[in-house]
């Protein structure tokens, strides 16, 4: 499912798909981010955990070009958030639990609609394919009004995958998914896992931990640890306990 | 978005110049007005407010083309000094033509017999004054600092570049009134041509001296807001 | 082009379907249409500039109501945001907006002036002779002066939204910039009613189309501004 054109929405060669050098945020005169430093490299699946505030949410608001770096440097795929916005945005894909569907669409028509911004190749087909891979084939010509969470959630997966982008985000992926959809989510992560580099958060642990390859912890704007191996579930838990309170809470 | 505290005026030898330049100034305009320029032939001496009148205007047009180039800057740059820069000019910009719309009417109603009348040059004053008193509006109202300014800011242009086609516009229907030192207008006095250009220098240096004082004031503000607890 | 087409495409299809700028613009405009009467008590001493005037403040107040509300519904489940994170240019973006809400705007307006037609001009004397040659200037008048106001509604009602004063906003925003599409619609409008010949308002012509394109391209160019989120 490689696209044809090659070079143009590529990543710059030999660049780590996501560093951050001292990257700070602000909201008005109350610092979000403060100092964040961290790299990833191509195919790697990083979990960052943390509590709700620590930051985890502006910190992939950043690096999906959605809002400005407040100081530092970001680059994602070697191009810089601040001014190369648009090769950023034809290699990424942002999951979130807010589905951002436009209600009196249908499916198929929300799917199509994005779709053709990116320039995806044989749409209507792609969007056949993409789907059914959801298992929303039947569903296809619905008005995303009259349909359940968990299937706008899907919805929202199969948006985000029609031009095979080669970061993904995931905001709380799994928040609000059903059974079901938790089930897809996690098969087709993980059966992309080898070509595409992925940024999650989360604060649950064992989804967190089931699919990735590095972990970072960010509370109050830092990043108060980080591990390029996986650590065991147990372990990281006590991890987590220690790292987050010797942050301290409100 | 930074918390810049840069002073405008780094240096205090300049602060007390400027001051003092700016008053001898204006002590000058104001006695050249009432007592150097000749009197008007038909106006009288009503006529002698038309320089603080000229003055008003064309500070607070410099102050609302400052408010312009600061946005524009702010747009590109996203640095907070510009903002306050375009911030406080529309303040001061703002009272410079509120005292404009005054003299005028008081130099109006004697010569023109009428307080107000919607002629093009009224007309356009009107709602440059109404437009700056919803960029005030709009400042007080669009919740977060970086939004506030990037909000006033693109209004701000859009306001300038408007402008001069409210102008041309209001020009359609109306009379033309008549323009007292304008091209064509011909035959001005030695005396009253210095008088006005003493005026003008005085009302300059004015705009900026406040400017100055206000962006340091906003910039104390704003130091003792971020030190305040809220930025932890 | 082809991506202006197709984000014109999706917000009229979704206007379509979720109704929110014509029932609003219309049930307003009757409303506005009896107050009007009622206040004016239009009968024999009918003229053509006021016909014009309330048609244009019907066509501005209502339509500016409804702009309001059609953005906020897109803004409710966030699909916007999500149309920003595609790798569209901004300009496009607006542009495909702008060009749904004119048509929008346009049919409702289509619906709304033969009620004109039926509550004011059947009154007025000799009209229809005058208006067989001038329903198509007439409707082209009501096509510029509408692209006129609809680009800076569009574009504002974005911003309007963010602030604390909400809906009360736009109109603050939008009325003093569009003074002189004001001047001008309601200007040609009774000059054709009038049945005057095209040179006497081909001056107003060219300002009314030197607006649309003014505050067409400045409200493309600032949109990526406008929308870029700073984050608070």
């Amino acid at each position: 499912m490689k696209k044809s054109s090659e070079g143009e929405n590529d990543m710059q060669p030999g660049a780590f798909a996501i560093e951050t050098r001292g990257l700070e945020k602000q909201f008005g005169f109350f610092p979000v981010l403060r100092g964040i430093d961290f790299v990833v490299g191509q195919g790697e699946f990083l979990t960052i955990f943390g509590p709700n505030g620590a930051g985890k949410s502006t910190l992939l608001s950043i690096l999906s070009t959605f809002i400005k770096p407040g100081g530092g440097e970001v680059f994602v795929a070697g191009f810089d958030v601040s001014r190369e916005k648009e090769q950023i945005r034809k290699l990424i894909g942002f999951i979130s639990h807010n589905t951002m569907l436009y209600e009196n669409l249908t499916a198929r028509e929300n799917l199509e609609f994005i779709g053709a911004f990116y320039e995806v190749p044989d749409l209507q087909e792609r969007c056949s394919d993409i789907l059914e891979r959801v298992e929303l084939y039947a569903k296809k010509d619905a008005l995303v009004s009259t349909l359940s969470f968990g299937t706008r959630q899907r919805l929202a997966i199969a948006r985000t995958l029609l031009h095979d982008p080669r970061i993904l985000f995931l905001d709380e992926p799994y928040s609000g998914l059903d059974y079901g959809g938790a089930a897809i989510l996690t098969s087709i992560l993980g059966s992309m896992k080898m070509d595409k580099t992925v940024v999650m958060t989360t604060h649950n642990v064992y989804e967190g931990l089931s699919l990735c390859d590095k972990v970072a912890i960010l509370d109050h704007g830092e990043v108060v640890y980080s591990s390029a191996q996986k650590p065991g579930r147990d372990e990281f838990q006590d991890i987590y306990m220690s790292c987050v309170r010797s942050g301290g809470g409100q | 978005m930074r918390i810049a505290g840069t002073d405008p005026f780094p240096f205090k030898k300049m602060r007390k110049i400027l001051f003092f330049l700016t008053f001898a100034l204006m002590v000058l305009a104001t006695w050249m007005t009432l007592f150097y320029a000749p009197t008007e032939v038909v106006m009288g001496h009503v006529q002698r407010i038309f320089y603080f009148h000229m003055g008003t205007v064309w500070a607070a047009t410099v102050a609302f083309t400052v408010v312009f180039v600061a946005s524009i800057y702010y747009l590109r740059k996203e640095t907070a000094k510009w903002d306050t820069l375009a911030y406080c000019s529309a303040e001061i910009g703002m009272l410079l033509l509120t005292l404009t719309i005054i003299t005028g009417s008081i130099w109006a109603k004697p010569v023109w017999g009428t307080w107000w009348t919607w002629d093009p040059q009224l007309t356009t004053t009107f709602i440059l004054w109404v437009l700056y008193a919803v960029y005030l509006i709009l400042r007080s109202g669009a919740g977060g600092r970086g939004k506030k300014a990037r909000y006033s800011a693109i209004f701000a242009i859009i306001a300038y570049v408007d402008l001069p086609v409210v102008y041309v516009s209001a020009r359609i229907k109306r009379g033309i009134s008549p323009v007292v030192f304008g091209p064509g207008g011909g035959g001005i006095d030695p005396a009253m041509m210095h008088t006005l250009l003493v005026t003008l220098l005085g009302f300059t240096l004015l705009f900026v001296l406040l400017l100055g004082e206000r962006m340091r004031i906003m910039n104390m503000e704003n130091t003792l807001y971020a030190r305040s607890g809220r930025g932890g | 082009m082809r991506k202006i087409l197709l984000i014109f495409r999706k917000d009229f299809l979704v206007e379509w379907r979720s109704k929110q700028i014509f029932p609003t613009m219309f049930v307003f405009s009757l409303l506005l249409l009896l107050v009007f009467n009622v206040a004016f008590e239009f009968r024999s001493d009918i003229n053509f500039r006021t016909v014009s005037a309330v048609v244009w403040i019907t066509f501005i107040f209502s339509g500016l109501l409804a702009l309001g509300r059609s953005f906020s519904l897109e803004k409710e489940n966030n699909a916007f945001a999500f149309l920003l994170l595609t790798p569209v240019s901004r300009s496009y973006i607006y542009l495909g907006k702008l060009l749904s809400n004119v048509v929008m705007v346009l049919l409702s307006e289509l619906f709304i002036l033969p009620l004109f037609l039926l509550f004011f001009l059947f009154d007025a004397k000799g009209i229809s002779l005058s208006l067989t040659g001038a329903v198509l200037p007439f409707l082209g008048v009501v096509v510029l002066g509408t692209i006129g106001f609809v680009s800076l509604g569009t574009f504002f009602s974005s911003m309007a939204l963010n602030t604390k004063l909400r809906d009360m906003m736009l109109p603050l925003l939008v009325f003093p910039l569009i003074i002189p599409v004001v001047i001008t619609s309601v200007g040609i409008c009774s000059s054709i009613l009038e049945g005057k010949p095209l040179d006497y308002y081909s001056f107003s012509l060219q300002v009314l189309v030197s607006f649309d394109i003014i505050f067409v391209l400045l409200c493309s160019l600032l949109f990526e501004y406008l929308i870029e989120d700073s984050g608070d």
